[in-house]
């Protein structure tokens, strides 16, 4: 993973926390996305919740070893692969 | 064509006149009345289940008068379908819904909202302006709570099992004298009183309270004219005061108030359209709130930093209750120290206001957490609860649904019978119209806990206000 990335949200992508789980919903429509909605697991939900076009993502890392019990291996694969979905829906970019 | 299945509207009702078989119907949203005569009835009483349309024909085909309509019976379904009085039937297996897999129907509500906020944004700009609709386009009367809003308040006016024999004035007079104690020397303004009924309700209810004739001081602030004249007429025999103001800036003294009364009028106040950027620039220190051209927006951009609203989660553009969250900071001014706010209103607590289209006029739905903030945010105590509960409403009592209370009001209409809307239990039906029990066969009634008349009841919050000291 790339420790120094830093990631913006796409500002079109509405998300909202129900009962605990991050919800997203592209408001951009191509006709794939049209009425999609997805729903983010605890550790995705936390990772959303710390990109704000600010942090890297090394910090973002630390942020959640310190509240989720699990070793670095782990997180690196989770996030990678967390990371590669949102952006293949367009709800973040580089920059 | 002949194997499409049809199946009749369920949120009918509907009435079989014995003497000619003319049925009667009422339509859901539009409350429309229609009577089906002829062949259009007689196709009615045989949908008692989903039927092929070639069964229909078959049936058709075996009645004398009627079997000359069998070949175009297409055309006689058609305008019943398109007027909605007619469905076809879609089974459990054919039905699609794309947007949402069954794994996902959990979101269906979170998905609705979101729409309804986008549309709310979408239209806001062609809305008509609210203060100006409350001050110069209401004509007054307690219909205009039948026909162009309908408030819980309204169809609880008199005494009501549901609330324990007690009308919703009474009921709301018990609850806050329990809270603060009400008497002679007490000054009280109520917001927003609509036709006056749930004051002289409240009043009554002081009076048998009290034991005395003595009232508090009581004023009734009322944007609309016409509404102050029916607050007024009323409550004939009560020594009360008039004030036609916006609530959002009412003009009474700082510090001269024990209880302000807010039934069911906030949604009505003033609503302002933010867009998130924007917002975001000035929380960040981007922009100054001097760079921001409108004037409601400002203001509310004032408010979401005064009271550190976290607006990360709104759409790009959101709806933000202005007047309300004004009418709070205008009341922290005049209440006394120790004085209370009632608010009730529908809402959410959380998400964005959306708009509810009503006749005449567009409202949008209360954020209660906003409100709950800036009070916080003022230096004001808060409690919030749900409607029912606030009042005791028992929800096991089944009352009358909308669409059945439209359609007994109309059927009694033509027997010159004025029905007043009311939440009726099958009881009080009996015995207000004892002679009319021919039309409560089809009638709905629904239990509270799902439904009162058009209210669901658990959308309506309670939001009481405690300016410091005893209360
Ligand atoms: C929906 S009605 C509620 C009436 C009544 N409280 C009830 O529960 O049936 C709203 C009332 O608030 C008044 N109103 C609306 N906007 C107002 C404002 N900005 N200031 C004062 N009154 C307002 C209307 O004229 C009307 O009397």
């Amino acid at each position: 993973m790339q420790e120094k990335l830093i990631l913006k949200k796409n500002p079109d992508m509405v998300s909202r926390v129900i009962d605990d789980e991050t919800i997203l919903m592209p408001l951009y429509k191509t006709s794939d996305e049209i009425n999609c909605i997805y729903a983010l697991n605890k550790v995705a939900s936390c990772v959303w919740g710390l990109i704000d076009g600010r942090r890297e993502l090394g910090e973002i890392k630390e942020e959640i070893l310190k509240v989720f019990d699990t070793t670095p291996k782990e997180v690196d694969k989770e996030m990678r692969g967390f990371l590669r979905d949102l952006k293949e829906i367009k709800a973040i970019k580089e920059g | 064509m002949d194997k499409q299945l049809l199946k009749r509207n369920e949120c009918i009702v509907w009435y079989n006149r014995p003497q000619d078989g003319v049925i009667f119907t009422c339509l859901k949203e539009k409350k429309d009345f229609i009577s089906l005569r002829g062949i259009q009835a007689r196709l009615w009483t045989q949908l008692s289940k989903a039927c092929s349309i070639g069964e229909l024909r078959g049936l058709i085909r075996k009645n004398k008068t009627h079997m000359k309509y069998s070949h175009k019976i297409e055309n006689i379904i058609k305008p019943l379908i398109r007027k909605g009085i007619l469905e076809y039937h879609i089974s459990q297996r054919d039905k699609k819904n794309p947007a949402f897999p069954q794994k996902y129907q959990k979101y269906n509500e979170f998905y609705l909202n979101l729409s309804r906020e986008l549309n709310s944004v979408k239209n806001f700009n062609k809305n008509p302006n609210l203060n100006l609709y409350h001050k110069n386009s209401i004509h007054g009367s307690h219909r205009h709570f039948e026909k162009n809003e309908v408030t819980v308040s309204h169809v609880y006016r008199e005494a009501h099992p549901a609330l324990g024999g007690m009308s919703y004035g009474a009921r709301l007079f018990r609850k806050l004298n329990s809270i603060k104690k009400i008497n002679p020397q007490s000054t009280v303004v109520e917001v927003g009183g609509g036709t006056g009924f749930l004051t002289r309700s409240f009043l009554e209810e002081y009076k048998r309270n009290n034991h005395t004739k003595d009232l508090p001081r009581y004023a009734c602030c009322d944007l609309s004219f016409k509404f102050l004249e029916n607050q007024r007429d009323a409550n004939e025999r009560h020594h009360l005061s008039y004030c036609q103001a916006n609530a959002e800036c009412m003009p009474f003294k700082n510090n001269s108030l024990d209880l302000i009364i807010a039934n069911e009028n906030i949604a009505d106040f003033t609503a302002a359209k933010v867009n998130k950027k924007e917002a975001l620039d000035f929380l960040g220190g981007k922009i100054e709130l001097s760079a921001i051209k409108d004037p409601s927006v400002r203001r509310s951009l004032y408010w979401i930093k005064f009271a550190s609203l976290d607006i990360n989660d709104a759409t790009p553009e959101f709806i933000f209750n202005l007047g309300a969250v004004e009418f709070i900071s205008r009341v922290k001014k005049i209440l006394k120290r120790g004085g209370l706010v009632f608010i009730t209103e529908y809402g959410i607590m959380n998400g964005y206001p959306t708009a509810v289209y009503l006749r005449g006029h567009v409202e949008y739905s209360i954020q209660f957490n906003h409100l709950i903030r800036v009070a916080k945010a003022l230096g004001m105590r808060v409690e919030i609860h749900n409607l029912a509960e606030f009042f005791g409403f028992k929800k096991n009592i089944a009352v009358i649904d909308h669409c059945s209370l439209g359609f007994l009001y109309n059927m009694l209409k033509k027997d010159k019978i004025d029905l007043p809307f009311l939440a009726y239990t099958k009881e009080m039906l009996r015995q207000k119209i004892p002679k009319q029990v021919r039309y409560f066969n089809n009638l709905k009634f629904v239990e509270l806990t799902q439904k009162s008349v058009c209210h669901n009841l658990n959308k309506f919050h309670v939001l009481l206000i405690f300016k410091g000291g005893e209360t």
